[in-house]
């Protein structure tokens, strides 16, 4: 529940997906958002060029601001606005719109508010209100497309770390492209930086889509260059002579695989 | 530029690494689609399964050497080859089809599902290009469909590709 705490007035979007199901820029274009939204009303409430400063955090998939420099009555009063735009946006009342928003307001809301047509439901919560559930049916088909969860490891070049909040990074699956989101641990930052635009295997909790292509990867438990090649794979063959004894290629994949299955 | 993704069955590694002079003909065509495929401008993605790294493995005296070549061949970043891991997916489809084709050898159908699921253009085996051609030969599942949603295999013997033929004199 939002609250006042240490002299702090908060407010809150918290996606109710599983942070590993979150798209890839929910925290920056959110944070983004959540500043632009209470800048504007700030200004539309006081007149001035706002003063406030504010304070974001993210704590897995909560986003909070937290303020001071301004007298508490005037911080409260930017909350409960920007409470009273979501609002006004859920149920539609073109009357519930708060004086303080002009058209850019409101559209900072509808932006925050159209991540939850892409699948993402959320709680918008602030003191002395009632928790404010934006949702969708799309939220059940979007957890449907993830069909499948395991231990395994993507390779691909990495790019885009984000330390912002919980730290990860992306990984451009090679072959494919996918972007693959990663989440690592803040211990692991200096080892990710120096890692940028390599190719590198990750092992970890990988989510896949449908399709079979890995969406996100978790919990990683390590991380590899792969290494450049010495040489042109075409001056590797014959170096292997004699690996299938007296056995054609043919003969000897046969016999490999059938004692395999017979053992 | 559309990527064409092949995938190379265990044999064609095996092969290639070998290099018999009876086999000297595939291995020539072997060598030449390498040659293609490692181009810079090559649009050729190589497909294999970690099953082949494990397949991968001289029948006897298997030493440092091999080991290092093995894996200057795998496990390097090479631009034309992904080393694609049996996935809950790929397991899945292999375990469906082997259901409906119990003789089909465990390996084969996690590498058919491997390379359906990347949507490999061609699959490209030896298997099934001997003498004495078995029922269960991955060649005889040409067209087949692994999995609802997912496009026909084209499982072929690789051969010589037209523009790389020399000229006879």
């Amino acid at each position: 529940m939002s609250k006042m705490t240490d002299g702090h007035y908060t407010f809150s979007i918290k996606s109710e997906l599983p942070e590993e199901l979150l798209p890839i820029d929910f925290f920056e274009s959110t944070l983004d958002d959540l500043k632009q939204l209470l800048s504007h009303i700030e200004f539309a409430r006081t007149g001035d060029q706002p003063q406030a400063s504010w304070k974001i955090e993210t704590d897995g998939i909560y986003v909070v601001a937290s303020v001071n420099g301004l007298p508490g009555e005037q911080l409260e009063g930017i909350l409960w606005d920007a409470y009273a735009g979501f609002e006004a946006n859920e149920y539609g009342k073109e009357e519930n719109w708060p004086k303080s928003y002009d058209e850019d307001t409101k559209q900072v809301i509808k932006r925050i508010a159209n991540r939850v047509k892409k699948g993402i439901p959320m709680v918008v919560q602030v003191a002395e209100r009632e928790p404010l559930r934006i949702t969708s049916p799309e939220q059940v088909r979007r957890q449907r497309r993830e069909k499948y969860i395991a231990w395994s490891s993507v390779e691909g070049t990495l790019d885009v770390i984000s330390v912002h909040g919980r730290p990860f990074f992306v990984l451009y699956e090679h072959g494919s492209s996918s972007r693959v989101r990663c989440t690592f641990p803040d211990d692991w930052t200096e080892k990710v930086v120096k890692l940028l635009s390599k190719r590198v295997v990750v092992e970890g909790l990988v989510y896949y889509k449908q399709s079979g292509e890995p969406e996100r990867l978790s919990k990683p438990t390590s991380i590899e260059t792969v290494p450049e090649p010495e040489s042109e794979i075409s001056a590797l063959r014959g170096t292997v002579r004699g690996m299938t004894g007296e056995l054609s290629t043919y003969e000897y994949v046969q016999q490999l695989r059938e004692k395999d299955e017979s053992s | 530029m559309n990527l064409v993704k092949e995938y190379w069955d265990s044999c064609l590694w095996i092969s290639y690494l070998n290099d018999l002079p009876e086999e000297k003909d595939k291995v020539d065509i072997i060598d030449t689609l390498i040659r293609k495929a490692q181009k810079p401008n090559s649009n050729i993605l190589i497909v294999v399964s970690t099953i082949v790294l494990a397949e991968i493995q001289p029948r006897d005296n298997y030493n440092q050497i091999h080991y290092r070549e093995i894996r200057e061949m795998f496990y390097k970043a090479r631009h034309f080859i992904k080393v694609q891991t049996v996935t809950p997916t790929i397991a899945d489809i292999a375990s469906q089809f082997r259901t409906s084709n119990p003789n089909v050898n465990l390996f084969d159908a996690i590498q058919m599902s491997t390379a359906a699921l990347e949507r490999c253009h061609i699959l490209y085996t030896l298997n099934g290009s001997g003498q004495r051609p078995r029922p269960n030969d991955i060649l005889k599942f040409n067209g087949v469909v692994m999995a609802p949603g997912l496009p026909p295999l084209n499982i072929q013997i690789p051969v010589m590709p037209p523009d790389s033929q020399l000229p006879l004199t």
